[in-house]
């Protein structure tokens, strides 16, 4: 319906909807505009998109945990960002070319003796973190490795063959340019040695430390052991003292004990006696050990007998417990075909309804 | 391109399908066990008694009123409490149902339920003490007037009215009492089949009383086919009883004796032992009139006729 087509108040009416419609989705847009912008700068900002920035690369023998993107580390701040990844020739001596790019003004810390190191992640990835230059202690002339003229950008060119120092590219560098080589301390094989032996002497260090704590239980056990024979010796004493003196006693022979006190008519019935007794001692011990070996017997039948017992209460243990879970799943099947649209009309509860008081009239004039 | 399209269409309809099937209402709130188990106990308690084991009976309703006191559901506890007392109302204990039907009408205090309760209490009055049943009944009587008992529970009022015609029936007023019933029998589409019958019973009675055997006759014969329709065998007795009184007065001893006797092995074998010796007694009472020789009598009667009664 066209707007000439209403009323005139309902066109001003309209009008002034539209104005309001209008005003705000010029609003919504601009915000959304603003929003858009915003992202955009900041991304451009994260990605140094908006920054200087000079290549550089480095070699290292795979490119395993690295991907384009990934951030180049510096004392810990991003100073830049890996930009290509590249298998180099077969027959070279390192296998992969690794690309990155130093945003301003970091490139500044950059010398010709700084090197590139590889930091393993939890996850296995693994970042390239380079290091600020003059602290290597290495014999060369120490230099930038880019500077900056009139807008454009020269590289350090280090000594080759017989030249003595390095000098400056006498052109700046182009989009062509690879970019200055860093040296990569690849020191993954000496790591992998020592995280190995770091896990050897942490698995070995339990059996260490409960072999230092049986030493230490021993050393304790050994301490109370000699306090212990401290006390018996110390018991001891008076009766050798006692024993020194019974001997001095025996020792002479008119009044000594064992005459004294056993005539030699006794001594030989006692020696017939314990005769006997030994005698009887050792048939009771062989009797004793053939009783132990019997008990020793029916002991073994019993823990048979009851390990047996044991093993069919388990069996019937397990039984039950299956024919326990085997109703209790029925019940949920059950209950689930209740809650089933087509099938609940077969679960009705039961409408009959609760028994009333029962009274029946009374029968007859007499009778009851 | 078409039949993937169609294979789609068909993966879309199996899966609606199978949701639309799936779709099912929330699982209904599970029972409580003590709810559950006095549900079972009641369901048992009713099979008992209409079995007409009242013992077990009175036991297992005084069990079912324990477990409705313990559940706070005081409406069936008055109801189970109600059954015991009539189960030992059955039993003979009728002090223990006195306290029962009284206590079930402290609960109900008013109300159907109250009415049935003093009904009951009108029946155990009678074999206990006939001074409070009357004074009972008179308060009853009149209660039910001034509440319209007759209009609001016309089916107690009929049966209230039984009470009283079987009342003054039993206190040698047939009149009164033939017309209390003649009354009641007016609003009998308000009662079941039974008290129906009941009500025809206690009328015929009331007929005998008067001294109208042909009536009297006519009705029990169609009461006692009625009874035989009901399969109640203690109506088939009952009936039979009153044949046989109705027999004897217009004179026909021998057949009236003949039907007494089937009636009193009936209620025998019903287990209703004093109904039995009662008519036992009545019979012989007819035979010393008529001086029937007993033996001879006895010689006559027709086990199988009144197998064949008792079996329905």
């Amino acid at each position: 319906m066209a707007l000439n087509d209403l009323t005139p108040q309902l066109r001003t009416q309209m009008d002034r909807v539209e104005k309001w419609v209008g005003f705000f989705v010029v609003i919504a847009s601009l915000i959304a505009l603003g929003a858009m912008s915003y992202y955009a700068y900041s991304t451009a900002v994260r990605k140094g998109w908006t920054k200087k920035k000079v290549p550089y690369f480095t070699l290292v023998s795979s490119a395993d945990g690295f991907k384009v993107g990934d951030p180049v580390m510096l004392m810990g701040f991003k100073a830049g960002m890996i930009t290509s990844i590249a298998p180099n020739a077969p027959g070279e001596y390192y296998n992969v070319t690794v690309q990155f790019d130093i945003w301003e003004p970091y490139y500044g810390y950059l010398w010709n003796d700084s090197d590139v190191r590889l930091k393993s992640g939890l996850l296995g990835g693994k970042t390239l973190e380079v290091s600020k230059g003059g602290q290597s202690n290495m014999d060369i002339k120490l230099s930038a490795t880019y500077k900056e003229e009139n807008g454009k950008f020269y590289v350090w060119q280090d000594p080759s063959g017989d030249e003595e120092e390095g000098k400056w590219s006498s052109e700046p560098i182009d989009k062509n340019f690879m970019g200055y080589m860093l040296f990569c301390y690849e020191s993954t094989d000496v790591m992998k040695s020592a995280n190995d032996l770091v896990n050897k002497v942490s698995e070995g260090l339990p059996g260490v430390l409960s072999l230092t704590n049986k030493i230490s239980e021993l050393l304790e056990e050994s301490t109370r052991l000699m306090s212990s024979a401290n006390g018996t010796v110390k018991e001891l004493e008076p009766i050798v003292y006692n024993v020194q003196a019974i001997t001095s006693i025996l020792t002479n022979q008119h009044g000594g004990l064992g005459e004294w006190v056993i005539p030699p008519e006794m001594n030989r019935e006692i020696v017939d006696i314990l005769g006997s007794v030994k005698g009887t001692v050792q048939t009771s011990e062989t009797n004793l050990v053939m009783l132990s070996q019997n008990l020793n017997e029916t002991l073994v039948n019993l823990a048979q007998i009851t390990s047996n017992l044991r093993e069919q209460v388990q069996a019937n243990s397990y039984m039950l417990s299956s024919i326990s879970s085997l109703v209790l799943d029925l019940d949920d099947l059950v209950q689930g075909l209740k809650r089933n649209w087509l099938l609940k009309g077969s679960f009705s509860p039961q409408t009959n309804a609760p028994p009333q008081s029962v009274l029946r009239p009374t029968l007859g004039g007499k009778r009851q | 391109m078409k039949k993937v399209r169609e294979s789609l269409y068909l993966a879309c309809v199996i899966i609606s399908g199978l949701f639309f099937v799936g779709c099912s209402t929330p699982a209904p709130e599970p029972v409580p066990f003590p709810v559950h188990e006095v549900d079972l106990l009641e369901a048992t308690a009713v099979k008992v008694m209409e079995a007409g084991n009242w013992k077990a009976s009175e036991e297992t309703w005084k069990e079912v009123a324990r477990k409705y006191a313990l559940l706070d559901r005081r409406d069936r506890q008055a109801v189970a409490l109600h059954n015991q007392s009539y189960s030992a109302f059955k039993n003979g204990n009728y002090e223990a149902a006195r306290a029962l039907a009284s206590e079930a009408a402290s609960i109900n205090l008013q109300g159907s339920e109250w009415w049935k309760n003093q009904i009951l209490l009108l029946q155990i009055e009678q074999k206990t003490s006939q001074a409070s049943r009357q004074k009972k009944m008179e308060e009853l009587l009149s209660l039910a007037e001034t509440s319209n008992l007759e209009e609001k529970e016309t089916a107690l009022w009929v049966l209230l009215q039984n009470e009283y015609g079987s009342g003054l029936l039993r206190e040698g007023a047939p009149d009164k009492a033939n017309a209390v019933i003649q009354r009641a029998l007016e609003k009998v589409s308000a009662v079941d089949r039974s008290t129906a019958w009941a009500l025809n019973s206690n009328l015929s009675e009331t007929e005998e009383a008067l001294g109208r055997y042909d009536a009297a006759l006519t009705s029990w014969n169609k009461l006692l086919e009625e009874a035989k329709e009901l399969a109640d065998r203690e109506l088939i007795a009952t009936a039979l009883a009153g044949q046989g009184r109705s027999l004897w007065g217009l004179g026909r001893d021998y057949e009236a004796i003949m039907i007494l006797q089937r009636a009193a092995k009936n209620f025998q074998w019903l287990g209703m032992e004093k109904e039995g010796s009662e008519l036992f007694e009545l019979i012989e009472q007819y035979m010393i009139k008529s001086a029937v020789p007993r033996e001879s009598n006895m010689t006559y009667i027709d086990t199988k006729t009144a197998d064949s009664e008792e079996g329905q």
